[in-house]
């Protein structure tokens, strides 16, 4: 576009005769693809990643906007700032009807009542399209392709937001400041069963040796010992059954030794019996009594 | 384009940038006086039409973007380095990269010649860029305190398919469902998780913000250069980086708000149709109230009142009560003539500020601006009576989370007034080392420019926008500035004031806007004005930066504790995620430390109960804890080791009201979280190094056999 082409430039004119409605044409298109995408495309897609958030961000704003302001002369800049807000602004009221509604909240019911919403508005503009046909400004914009030096000043400009914000991932991933390695010991969950949940998880950033020792019995005298090999972020956990019903009652201990330094316990946890002798000193006070306020 | 100038090689095109930038600089030349949107009168443009003609329309855009992104790079080096090492230097490169980053956006912003779509790409770069800034301080994981308890409620809400459930770590938050609704919309419809649709929602809700703000500015004032600066200033509100950009409530309503503002405007100033009909605006302003209410508290309030200031606006108009400002203003246009006879050394000062011949009215159109402004009493009325519907009916629990920071403000306020309490120590964290001075210098000073600025403001958009109501509210709007100050002074009024900055400055930036364009650069910018301008703009800018974050958060670095981003480290993230995927079922009540309160709160899905923190004070666990664990249902109790190492940077190791909070002078005895090793019928069920997991479900009433609470 030459320096004349740009001087040349009008303001939006009204337009003479009825509009042509291609961008509806769009919306309900966006709105079909979008169907298509959440019964079809996974949650990790990109591409439904892209159409839905084109919908969200949208459709029901753009819809909602060109029904209630058909007779205002809008700019692109005032055009895409409504659709946004008034699409947010929609989501937001449409979500408490779902939830006054007998629905729950889901993807279908959510995906259901934004499409209905956007086709009722579809209708209203077409309606009011052809009442205001002749009153309603044409949109015109303009917008100033960038030339070859700006393209490759905004290109430059990504490419530095791109160095910025990988270094900014990476660096707050690997930052290492606390290697550690989780020890889990988990009691049964149902009444009087006779097993326990062990765990170990890695976050040393580097592969590990470890050894996991787990003692019970009134002096803790019956143990066992496992060698434990886990790479960086790998986990391992096993429900151990206990061999004596009477162990239940005891304390279970489990604790993990490095190979370098095998005199110290690097984790340990332990299980108490849950039948306790002080319980009978608590007394039940009122539901809102608080010692610490 | 053609595939002629695509394919230019790197050489020549560096060739015509540096030949552009060889040309000769023409005057920065004398403003516009007779365009009012601030277009570039034909002798000022381009001194040659040939010279990359279709830049005109980009005019710096392009270049700035390439200098402001590398002003990013500087600062994010300077969060990745400080990430392995501490050196005292990073500080600098910092500040330095911030002032790249801002500096030649905001000096592009203050020169006349930008056309309005430059303008507003130029203010959407500074907007992204200032969003990387706070985003990039913790890409991977939500580090600020609302972003928890929102992520919380989003999750929730997809897990049960329903609003209102219980929050844990804010429990009014749960009432507000609105960003939620959005967040949650967005997360299912997409694919996206919760945290990367947040992120879009930020971007979004940030460009509403901002392109609802110029376009409210450019349209009363008639001047994109006014709104540039305007939007600016605003973006210089010490709540809008950190606060404003983060996952939260208001971040979601306060865009809304402008928008609303806008469309008031849009409203009062009916430029396209003088004989228009004006409902269509009055139905979406409707329509954004009723999602303003349903998301944030405070943003309906603050819309309220910006409606009555408005209406009150509107009554004096009719009944021609603004006489009375005339009055003043004219008696102070007397006064300054009288001075500057009187005292001749003032009279080039004061037409360095353009006071004594300052610029007649706008232009507006007769026949475009309504004869009557109409009236906005309807939705006042509409939004206080659904404020108080929402508030009665469905969030009631508002009112204690609001009236003692409401109230407690303007009791204190009361008090200073009279004398009967002393003003705060400002700008002191509780313990440890203290803010560099230049930090609290240009802190200080930033409000200090924003209070001599703001009467000249004033001044000027009386004399220009008498009979444009809503610059009148925007006047009257922005001197609330002052009693928020006041209150700053007062300990619980600080928390009132914080939170009223970022409405606040929506007029707050419009008068600044007006003060520098109107009475410093239209007189002809030159290049010492140029610089003045760009320092007043730049000191409130970092201003805002250095009130609206606390200095050790400035950088990423090792554990410190009750540091918020500091104290968020992969260890306690992974125990929460922990918490989440092992231990057995959700919403266990559970004590934990500061931050692991509100990671297990979130990602770990448990509920963190307050107001027990004492227990871990107390030297043993006996009858009177048990007694509490009873009481509350307690589950299990999860610890940080890393308390025992330092002094809590914030001034309480748990919660505020925990004993000793704000007082603390030696770190956490180890003891009082070894004590739970020994104490009877608590088990460690979770270890990983310095986060220990006391389970003491022994003693709650569910495991007792008791009905559960």
């Amino acid at each position: 576009m030459s320096f004349e082409d740009t001087q040349a430039l009008q303001p939006p004119q009204a337009a003479q005769g009825p509009r042509r409605s291609y961008d509806l044409i769009a919306v309900l298109v966006l709105t079909l693809l979008t169907a298509f995408s959440i019964t079809t495309l996974g949650d990790g897609n990109p591409l439904r990643w892209l159409i839905g958030t084109l919908f969200v961000f949208f459709a029901p704003g753009y819809c909602l906007m060109e029904v209630v302001l058909i007779r205002r002369q809008l700019d692109l800049a005032n055009k895409v700032l409504i659709s946004l807000a008034l699409s947010m602004a929609t989501e937001i009221l449409l979500a408490l009807v779902l939830h006054v509604s007998p629905l729950l909240i889901t993807t279908q019911s959510l995906f259901a009542i934004n499409a209905l919403f956007v086709a009722g508005m579809t209708l209203g503009v077409l309606r009011r399209r052809h009442i205001f046909g002749g009153q309603a400004p044409r949109a015109e914009h303009h917008i100033i392709r960038p030339n070859a030096i700006a393209w490759q000043m905004f290109g430059l400009a990504f490419l530095i937001f791109l160095v910025a914000t990988l270094m900014s991932v990476i660096g707050q991933g690997v930052q290492f400041n606390d290697p550690f390695t989780q020890l889990w010991l988990l009691p049964c969950q149902e009444q009087r069963c006779q097993t326990v949940t062990l765990g170990v998880y890695n976050y040393e950033y580097r592969p590990r040796s470890y050894s996991l020792y787990v003692s019970w019995g009134p002096g803790r005298d019956e143990s066992a010992q496992l060698d434990l090999e886990l790479g960086f972020r790998e986990r391992w956990e096993k429900v151990i059954e206990l061999p004596n019903p009477n162990n239940l009652g005891r304390r279970i201990e489990a604790y993990l030794v490095l190979p370098e330094a095998p005199e110290s316990r690097y984790r340990e946890v332990f299980l108490v019996p849950q039948g306790l002798r002080g319980l009978d000193n608590v007394t039940p006070g009122p539901a809102s009594y608080n010692q610490g306020r | 384009m053609s595939a002629e100038t695509l394919l230019k090689p790197p050489r020549q095109w560096f060739d015509s940038l540096i030949r552009r930038l060889r040309q000769p600089q023409r005057r920065l030349g004398t403003a516009p006086t007779s365009e009012p949107h601030g277009e570039i009168p034909e002798t000022i443009s381009l001194s040659s039409a040939t010279a990359l003609p279709t830049v005109r329309a980009w005019g710096w855009f392009p270049h700035l973007a390439v200098v402001s992104c590398l002003g990013l790079l500087l600062i994010i080096t300077a969060y990745t380095a400080a990430r392995f090492d501490e050196p005292t230097w990073l500080l600098e490169v910092y500040w330095g990269g911030f002032a790249l980053m801002v500096g030649p956006v905001i000096m592009r912003l203050i020169m006349p010649q930008p056309e309005r779509s430059e303008r507003l790409a130029l203010l959407m770069l500074l907007m992204m860029n200032v969003y990387l800034f706070k985003a990039l301080l913790s890409p991977n994981y939500i580090y600020l305190g609302d972003e928890f308890v929102h992520y919380r409620s989003s999750v929730e809400i997809i897990m049960r398919g329903q609003l209102f459930n219980p929050n844990p770590i804010l429990p009014a938050s749960a009432y507000y469902p609105g960003l939620q609704n959005v967040i949650v919309t967005l997360a299912t419809i997409s694919g996206l998780s919760v945290y990367h649709a947040s992120l879009l929602i930020i971007i979004g809700k940030q460009i509403i913000l901002m392109t609802s703000l110029f376009l409210m500015y450019e349209y009363i004032s008639k001047s994109h250069w006014i709104a540039g600066l305007a939007s600016v200033f605003y973006m210089s509100n010490p709540n809008y980086v950190f606060y404003g950009q983060q996952f939260g409530y208001e971040s979601m309503s306060l865009p809304l708000m402008a928008l609303g503002m806008y469309f008031l405007a849009r409203r009062a100033i009916v430029v396209e149709k003088p004989d228009a009909k004006i409902g269509d605006y009055g139905i979406l302003i409707f329509f954004l109230i009723s999602a303003i209410v349903p998301t944030h508290h405070m943003t309906s309030y603050a819309f309220i009142g910006f409606l009555l200031i408005w209406t009150l606006g509107v009554f004096a108009e009719r009944r021609g009560w603004l006489n009375i400002g005339d009055f003043i203003v004219a008696r102070l246009e007397a006064l300054l003539h009288w001075l500057a006879k009187r005292l001749p050394f003032l009279r080039p000062i004061f037409n360095q500020f353009s006071l004594l011949d300052y610029r007649s009215k706008v232009d507006y159109p007769a026949s475009t601006t309504n004869k009557h402004t109409p009236n906005t009493s309807i939705f006042l009325i509409f939004a206080i009576a659904i404020t108080l519907l929402w508030l009665f009916e469905i969030a009631t629990i508002t009112v204690g989370y609001l009236s003692p920071v409401l109230g407690g403000a303007l009791r204190e306020l009361v008090k200073l007034i009279a004398g009967e309490i002393g003003a705060k120590e400002t700008f002191r964290t509780i313990v440890g080392p203290q803010p560099p001075l230049w930090e609290r210098f240009v802190a200080f000073g930033a409000v200090g420019l924003i209070c001599v600025g703001l009467p000249f403001g004033w001044l000027q958009a009386w004399r220009q926008y008498r009979n444009i109501i809503p610059v009148l509210a925007l006047i009257g709007w922005s001197m609330i500035y002052y009693i928020t100050l006041a209150m700053r002074m007062t300990k619980a009024g600080t928390e009132a004031a914080n939170r009223s900055s970022e409405f606040l400055f929506i007029g707050i930036g419009f008068m600044l806007a007006v003060f520098i364009v109107e009475l410093i650069l239209k007189r002809g910018l030159n290049g010492p004005r140029l610089v003045l301008v760009t320092i007043y703009m730049m000191m409130i800018f970092m201003g805002g930066i250095i009130t609206g974050q606390a200095w050790w958060a400035r950088l990423p670095g090792t554990y410190v504790v009750g540091g918020d981003s500091r104290t968020i480290q992969p260890e306690s993230y992974e125990a929460s995620v922990w918490a989440y995927t092992t231990y057995p079922g959700h919403n266990n009540r559970m004590i934990s430390d500061g931050i692991n309160r509100k990671l297990l709160g979130s990602y770990g899905f448990e509920f963190p109960v307050r107001g027990a923190s004492w227990v871990v004070f107390s030297n043993g666990v006996g009858p009177r804890e048990q007694r509490v664990f009873y009481n509350q249902n307690m589950q299990f109790i999860a610890l940080d080791y890393r308390l025992t190492t330092m002094l809590p940077i914030n001034g309480h190791y748990l919660e505020s009201g925990e004993p000793g909070a704000g007082r603390h002078t030696e770190p956490l005895d180890p003891s009082k979280i070894n004590k739970f090793d020994q104490a009877e019928g608590v088990s460690r069920f979770f270890h990983s190094g310095n986060m220990r997991m006391f389970d003491v479900s022994a003693y709650s009433r569910a495991r007792r056999g008791d009905n559960p609470p």
